[in-house]
This record gives C-alpha cells, sequence and structure tokens, in this order.
C-alpha cells in the first residue's frame, strides 16, 4: 500500500483529528487542566487577597504614570466620601468647623421673657429676637413645638398678626461687633449665607432678609441696606430651609455715622398692608461662605450663657422664691434705706437696664410663696416680724455689668435691719443690654 | 423696656440714672443707665430730643 494511501485512510477515518485544536484562535470548552501561571508566562504573580507590590515596581509600570504618592494629595472637586474616614493630620477648612452661626438663640431655645406674648409695642419675645410692628399692628409671638421633622429642633417661634385690618410685622436680630465702628467679619468682600427653616399658614407671603450695620438694631445711626442675591422669596406652607447669599459691600451710611456702629442687624421684612401673616421660624444660622452647612446646634446651658449676655431674668428656670443679701438702715423720711446685691451670671454687653414690678403694697411682712409677685425682708433667726418695708419699694433702682447693686430710700419699717430680701418668682426682675 | 408707654422719667441723685415708670398692662419700675451703647439710653434720648419725653431733674 502507498504511503499516499495510508495518509488518505488516515484523514478520511475523522477519529484521531477530531481531537485536536487548531493552531489558530482555539476554543476551548469544559475546564482545561494542567496549565500553570509559568505556561502563560505569569510566574511571579499571585492571586492573593492583598497584593504585594513587589519592588521596583514603577507607577508607569502598573499604568498609572500620572499619580504621585504625594504628603498633600489633591482631590477632585466636591468628591462624596462613604465610610468612615479617618484623617491623621489637620482638617484646614476655608470656613470654621465649630461656632459657625453667628446667631444667638437661633434654634427659638430660649425665652426668659416667657414663652407667649400678645404685645402692641415693638419688643422681644424669644430671646435675642425682636418684633418690629408695622402701623397698628398688634404682633403675638409664642413658642411652638410644631418643628421641621428630623432636623433636631425643640421648638420654633410662631409670629403672627392675623387680625383683620393688620399691616404685618417685621422682625430684627443682630450680631454684636468686635468694636464700635469696627466691622470684624463683616468687612468688604467677605460672602456669608443666611439659612432658616421656615413656613407660613398662608400661601403668597414674602420674607426679604435685609442686612445693616447699626448702633443697635433700630438705632440711628446705620448703613445702606444690603440685599440678598436671592432678594424677596416666597415662603412655602410647609417646612423649608430658604438660604441668602450675601456678598459685604464697601459699606455707606444711610443716616449718622458708620463710626458708631456696633453690631450686624438682620431686618426680615415681611407682609403688606391689610395682609394677615402667620409663620413659624427656627434654625435660624447665619455663617461665612456661600454654602449653607446643616444647622449648628448648641446646648440649652450654651444658648443661655450667651443670651443673658444681652438679658437676663434673674427667675429663669425657677418657680421658687430668690434670697438675696440685705444692707438695711430705718430712719424717718428720705434717710433710711436698704440696698441689695443681684450677681449677673455672665457680664452684661454694657450697663444694664433694671425692670422690676415691686411695690410697698407687695410687700407681705410674712414668708413669700413661690410663683408670687410678692416679697418680703427678712432677719436671720428671728423671722419676717415688723419688717414690713413701708419704704418706697417702686423706687428699687440699680445697673451694673457683673451684678447690680440695688437700693431705695424712705424705708422706715418699725426694726432697723434686715439680714435678706426675699422675692417671689412672680415678680418681674429683669435686666436688659439689648444689641 | 416699653418705650411706648413710659409714664414718667426722672434722673436720680447724682445723675447716674434715668428713673422711670412704665404702664400698660404690666407697670414697671424702669432703672436706665446713662450709657449711650444702651439702646433704651439711646432711645430716651431720641425721644427727649424729639420733644415725646421730658425727664425730671434729680431731687436736690
Amino acid at each position: 500500500m502507498s504511503r499516499a494511501r495510508i495518509l488518505a485512510d488516515y484523514v478520511s477515518s475523522g477519529d484521531e483529528l477530531a481531537d485536536k485544536a487548531p493552531l489558530a484562535s482555539p476554543a476551548f470548552t469544559g475546564t482545561p487542566t494542567g496549565i500553570t501561571k509559568t505556561h502563560v508566562g505569569l510566574s511571579n504573580v499571585d492571586n492573593n487577597s492583598t497584593s504585594t507590590i513587589q519592588s521596583g515596581t514603577t507607577a508607569a509600570n502598573v499604568g498609572l504614570g500620572n499619580v504621585t504618592n504625594e504628603s498633600k494629595a489633591t482631590m477632585l472637586a466636591s468628591p462624596t466620601l462613604t465610610g468612615t474616614t479617618t484623617v491623621s493630620g489637620d482638617i484646614v477648612p476655608s470656613t470654621p468647623l465649630s461656632h459657625r452661626n453667628m446667631i444667638t438663640n437661633g434654634g427659638m431655645q430660649i425665652w426668659q421673657r416667657g414663652t407667649a406674648m400678645g404685645s402692641g409695642t415693638s419688643t422681644y419675645r424669644q430671646d435675642m429676637f425682636k418684633i418690629e410692628r408695622r402701623g397698628s399692628t398688634v404682633p403675638i409671638v409664642i413658642r411652638s413645638t410644631d418643628v421641621p421633622a428630623g432636623e433636631g429642633f425643640g421648638y420654633s417661634a410662631r409670629m403672627y398678626a392675623i387680625a383683620e385690618p393688620d399691616d404685618g410685622f417685621h422682625f430684627y436680630t443682630g450680631v454684636e461687633l468686635p468694636g464700635t465702628g469696627q466691622y470684624g467679619v463683616f468687612e468688604t468682600g467677605t460672602k456669608m449665607i443666611l439659612s432658616f427653616w421656615i413656613k407660613s399658614a398662608y400661601s403668597t407671603r414674602t420674607i426679604d432678609p435685609v442686612l445693616y450695620l447699626k448702633n443697635g438694631l433700630e438705632g440711628v445711626d446705620y448703613s445702606q441696606g444690603l440685599d440678598s442675591t436671592e432678594d424677596s422669596t416666597a415662603i412655602p406652607t410647609s417646612w423649608t430651609r430658604m438660604e441668602f447669599n450675601y456678598t459685604m459691600p464697601s459699606w455707606s451710611a444711610g443716616a449718622g455715622s458708620l463710626t458708631n456702629v456696633t453690631c450686624a442687624a438682620i431686618r426680615f421684612l415681611m407682609g403688606n398692608d391689610d395682609t394677615p401673616i402667620d409663620i413659624y421660624i427656627t434654625g435660624v444660622q447665619l455663617e461665612l461662605g456661600s454654602n449653607p452647612t446643616p444647622f449648628e446646634h448648641r446646648t440649652y446651658a450654651d444658648d443661655l450663657a450667651k443670651c443673658q449676655r444681652y438679658f437676663y431674668n434673674i427667675f429663669h428656670g425657677t418657680s421658687s422664691t430668690l434670697n438675696f443679701d440685705s444692707h438695711h438702715y430705718s430712719a424717718s423720711g428720705n434717710a433710711g434705706w436698704n440696698v441689695f446685691t443681684v450677681p449677673f451670671p455672665v457680664p452684661m454687653r454694657t450697663m444694664a437696664v433694671m425692670s422690676h414690678s415691686m411695690t410697698s403694697a407687695k410687700c407681705t411682712g410674712t414668708s413669700v410663696v413661690g410663683g408670687s409677685d410678692t416679697w418680703t425682708y427678712y432677719i436671720q433667726n428671728q423671722g419676717y416680724s415688723g419688717v414690713h418695708g413701708n419704704g418706697n419699694a417702686s423706687n428699687f433702682g440699680g445697673s451694673g455689668i457683673d451684678k447690680a447693686n440695688i437700693g431705695t430710700y424712705y424705708v422706715s419699717p418699725s426694726t432697723n435691719t434686715s439680714s435678706h430680701i426675699l422675692i417671689g418668682s412672680g415678680t418681674t426682675f429683669n435686666f436688659s443690654a439689648e444689641l | 423696656m416699653d418705650h411706648e408707654n413710659i409714664e414718667s422719667a426722672k434722673y436720680t441723685f447724682g445723675n447716674e440714672t434715668i428713673f422711670c415708670t412704665t404702664g400698660g398692662a404690666s407697670p414697671l419700675s424702669v432703672t436706665v443707665p446713662i450709657d449711650t451703647n444702651n439702646a433704651d439710653y439711646a432711645e430716651l434720648m431720641r425721644q427727649v430730643d424729639a420733644g415725646e419725653l421730658t425727664i425730671e431733674p434729680a431731687d436736690e
């Protein structure tokens, strides 16, 4: 048999060649076995869970020629990090990480004057926020537990004037400047953003916070008003965080002289003539920069101490009777006197105005019930006997920065001394050094 | 203080303060220091300048 014949028979049988793979583009089925990393030229590669970079490896070797292991990396713009981020060095932000909020009592926690008001005058209710009524409006301010859900607030301020007709109201808050005529962070060019949570019971109502430098919230020396970028904006009827951007201008006087300004005042312009207003507001925050950060919650104690620089109600937080050292001399006419001292928990901003409701008729001559609008003199170990204080109690007056020495005259009770003066917590007794 | 309800104002001995009484629903005795940084003092002076308030001199 010829060699050609043998080969032809072999090929025609097909059995052996069907098991052979072609050299070009072979396609395997099943799981190939017996192949090692050496067979494919990867003898130095291990399939570990954590890779080990071999010595001599460069960034270019692994396709990362533009990446360097520098001590100061430059992040991509606005990265979003997930998981826990640990920083072994310092974080150096462009705006403060803490004490960002320049507004005191922005969370509406502190109500030293009480939690409800119906007043026809322009005055304060929640600490650091002052109502400015328009026309003959009688605005009402109450503390409310209606707050934006899930934001950590305990209270909001409900401010409303819904009697018809009324002309609505505006309201103020302020930031004390570092010194008279010293603008501090409110210097020209500084960017700031004001944010707050608000809702309106009525639709189509607007709010327009305007920033001034002033000598007092309603002082007679003030700058031109600085409008926000957003200007007057509609208030939603459900809780919404509103934001207003400002760039401090080259300040110029609107009235008087800017050398006298002591605070930055934010005047929240609201309302139109004959238009009822009913808003809830909390979480007021003024911070540097143009990006609003979440509201900076402070502890109640921190907020109270800050507020007490501007207003101090000696009975805030108690329904009991307070007891002060008393110095007493009795004599006829205006030669008799009584003096007692009230210390302040924090120094006040300036010499404080003292207001009280004590009168001679309210002196009990016996023990004083907590919560009552009464008072009395007291003598240690001897009680109240004979010390009725028929002096001129309405004339008790005093002032100070860190304490107030308070006195009156025409004191001529039947005994000539007292060691204490007791005042019931229903008495109005406070000190004010507001902006 | 309630600036809209001032019933009387008088300098105290030595002109150290101004003693006021305010009316309205809750009458109060108010001592205002002579301090230009105090907003209430500034308001009293504004009312005096505007002819809206007269402050009595202190007793001799």
